[in-house]
């Protein structure tokens, strides 16, 4: 049963990812049969085409190869965990919602055959073709989760003892910092290419709950953050739902924030009110400003 | 000037009658093809597969024409050491294959077929402090899952062995200001979400934390002029959200809300008078799951050559009758 395209187009598929771990885009090309004796596989610029002809191939025999594997565990065959990784890449590029798959690397990761940051890295190329994918998100916040977790533990006591398993900005070391930026980074895009992105926005506002605990400074400057986004995107209700979270979370707060910021909440929802009403007149018609009102 | 909505239209050569027995030849021959590429990408969804085209049988009165045994085999094949039921063989359990799974065993009167107890106790160790469920051992949490696990456990008749009144908390943690609900406390209304958290509060007999007027407006705010129902506002109509948005009418009484006869018409719009089936809208490609919940839905909505389906459940009525379910609904 095994198809030696197969076996071809994987080990390219793997040498591109050595030559070039920095691979940032990858979509399919609308050619329906081999034409040439090159590759079907193109990298342009950290730009990776694949021929459509070749995603049905390459898909059967690396999910095929996976899931022998994975069905015989304990006493099958081995496949060194190096390969495994590359398998579930391969299947994950095609297919993101295969979630065992992300199990399976979620294992890798578990036991230091993968590491955190790289799979992270992959999850946020599989965003830039299938940006609404909820298993991609689920096996993120799964990373994400345990990478907080590991920092927590090497905290030195005296910080960690009032934190609650939570974190507050100024106990973020430096890695989950930037981390956590290129998170906030990564829901963009992915909200940006996939209008009303529920999974983009919930991914959010749990990284605002999880990462932050609802930290005021960081709840303000998202505020200010994503103002202008959604002056540019009036449909988005997901968009606007979160500057909702926002907004409740402050209110939740408001005593702090009157007290330690000198802002009072109601300034903040009038401006918010004022705004969406210049935005319901020079966009009539949408029906996600008025949720918003 | 306005923006158009977003809405698609009706042409007027779209079925207008129901083609019940076309549906029930494109569901009997549905997964034949065993070694087609479409039937190997949607492996991770054959348990939620199986049980969306028996169901559809069940609901047409065509579940005899299914092979019983070799579902029963697979189900069974399915179960883990850890008692969770998996999608497919080779796959790892998680609660929505093993919603799934008794969902089908149930319709067959076969529960016995896998290892109940060991399926109760897997749930049981899925809940956590704060009453949410995690999908699988891995940890995320979306009320989801709370449906799942409660229509889970009832239908094993198992309901009380977790903390019912912890799990309703949390699911309400999760309401929001317009009546609805989300995956995660803080998370956008959207009427999938809706449904479960509905259902899982009718199963539980918890009903009244919902405020029905405000939810229900939100609900029928979701008919588009093509009498489609979408799932957020904003969205395109499509066949499934319609179930849920009705289904959830349905449970909290308010489906007079809704135009039911443009809503008829939009679901009959979406059938394949070639090849049978259903599709997100008319005109696409048709698959089992919007077959489903188009067929759910025009029961919902009175089609007495459908039986009469659950509005919880999406399951014939009389099976549920028959596991001894009575629920009380708004």
């Amino acid at each position: 049963m095994t198809d030696g395209r197969g076996v071809r187009l994987l080990t390219d598929l793997n040498n591109i990812f050595k030559r070039d771990p920095n691979i940032d885009e990858y979509d399919v090309l609308p050619v329906i049969e081999p034409k040439h004796n090159k590759s079907p596989l193109v990298v342009v610029d950290h730009k990776l085409g694949v021929e459509l002809w070749c995603v049905s191939i390459l898909y059967q025999h690396a999910y095929d190869r996976l899931f022998s594997w994975r069905d015989k565990n304990g006493g099958g065959k081995f496949i060194d965990p190096v390969e495994v990784g590359n398998l579930c890449r391969a299947v994950l590029l095609v297919n993101p919602e295969c979630y065992t798959a992300w199990n399976i690397r979620k294992e890798c990761v578990e036991s230091c055959t993968l590491n955190i940051e790289d799979d992270l890295k992959l999850g946020r190329l599989i965003l830039t073709k299938h940006p609404k994918s909820p298993e991609t998100f689920i096996h993120r916040r799964w990373l994400l989760q345990r990478y907080i977790n590991q920092c927590l533990i090497f905290l030195p006591t005296n910080q960690n003892s009032s934190s609650n398993n939570t974190l507050i900005p100024v106990q973020l070391n430096t890695n989950i910092q930037r981390l956590v930026t290129q998170e906030f980074a990564v829901c963009l895009h992915a909200a940006e290419h996939y209008p009303c992105n529920y999974h983009a926005w919930s991914h959010r506002i749990w990284l605002i709950q999880t990462a932050y605990n609802n930290s005021i400074q960081v709840l303000l400057t998202e505020l200010q953050k994503t103002i202008i986004w959604f002056a540019q995107h009036v449909s988005d209700h997901s968009g606007f739902h979160y500057r909702q979270f926002l907004l409740t979370s402050l209110m939740n707060q408001s005593k702090t924030l009157l007290h330690k910021y000198h802002i009072d909440i109601n300034d903040i929802i009038t401006q918010e009110f004022d705004k969406t009403c210049d935005l319901i007149a020079c966009f009539p018609g949408h029906e996600a400003l008025w949720y918003h009102r | 000037m306005g923006t158009p909505i977003k809405d698609v239209s009706i042409p007027d050569n779209a079925p207008k009658e129901l083609l019940l027995s076309k549906h029930a030849d494109y569901i009997g021959a549905y997964g034949s093809k065993k070694d087609d590429y479409e039937y190997v990408m949607t492996e991770y969804l054959r348990m939620n597969g199986i049980y969306w085209g028996l169901t559809a049988m069940d609901l047409m009165d065509e579940l005899k024409r299914m092979n019983k045994e070799e579902v029963l085999v697979f189900v069974k094949q399915c179960q883990h050491e850890s008692g969770g039921i998996s999608c497919s063989v080779g796959h790892d359990p998680h609660l929505l294959c093993t919603l799934s799974a008794i969902q089908i065993l149930t319709l067959y009167d076969a529960q016995d077929t896998i290892d109940c107890d060991k399926v109760i106790k897997w749930v049981q160790s899925l809940q956590q402090d704060d009453g949410s469920f995690y999908g699988d051992k891995w940890g995320e949490v979306d009320t989801r899952f709370s449906f799942c696990a409660v229509a889970c456990l009832s239908l094993l008749g198992k309901l009380d062995s977790i903390n019912v009144d912890k799990a309703v908390e949390f699911v309400v943690s999760c309401m929001n200001f317009d009546g609805g609900f989300g995956c995660r406390p803080g998370s956008e209304s959207h009427s999938g979400q809706i449904y479960c958290c509905v259902g899982m509060l009718a199963i539980t007999g918890q009903l009244h934390h919902i405020n029905a007027d405000l939810l229900g407006w939100w609900l029928c705010e979701r008919q588009l002029p093509s009498g489609g129902l979408n799932g957020r506002p904003e969205k395109l109509p499509d066949v499934c959200y319609s179930w849920w948005v009705l289904a959830s009418l349905k449970i909290i009484n308010r489906l007079q809300w809704i135009d039911k006869n443009k809503l008829i018409e939009f679901i009959l719009a979406s059938q394949d008078e070639e090849t049978g089936g259903f599709a997100d809208r008319p005109g696409d490609m048709v698959d089992p799951f919007h077959t489903l919940f188009g067929l759910a839905g025009l029961s919902l909505l009175g089609n007495t050559s459908i039986k009469p389906v659950n509005p919880v459940y999406c399951m014939p009525e009389d099976t549920i009758r028959r596991v001894g379910i009575q629920l009380d609904l708004l």
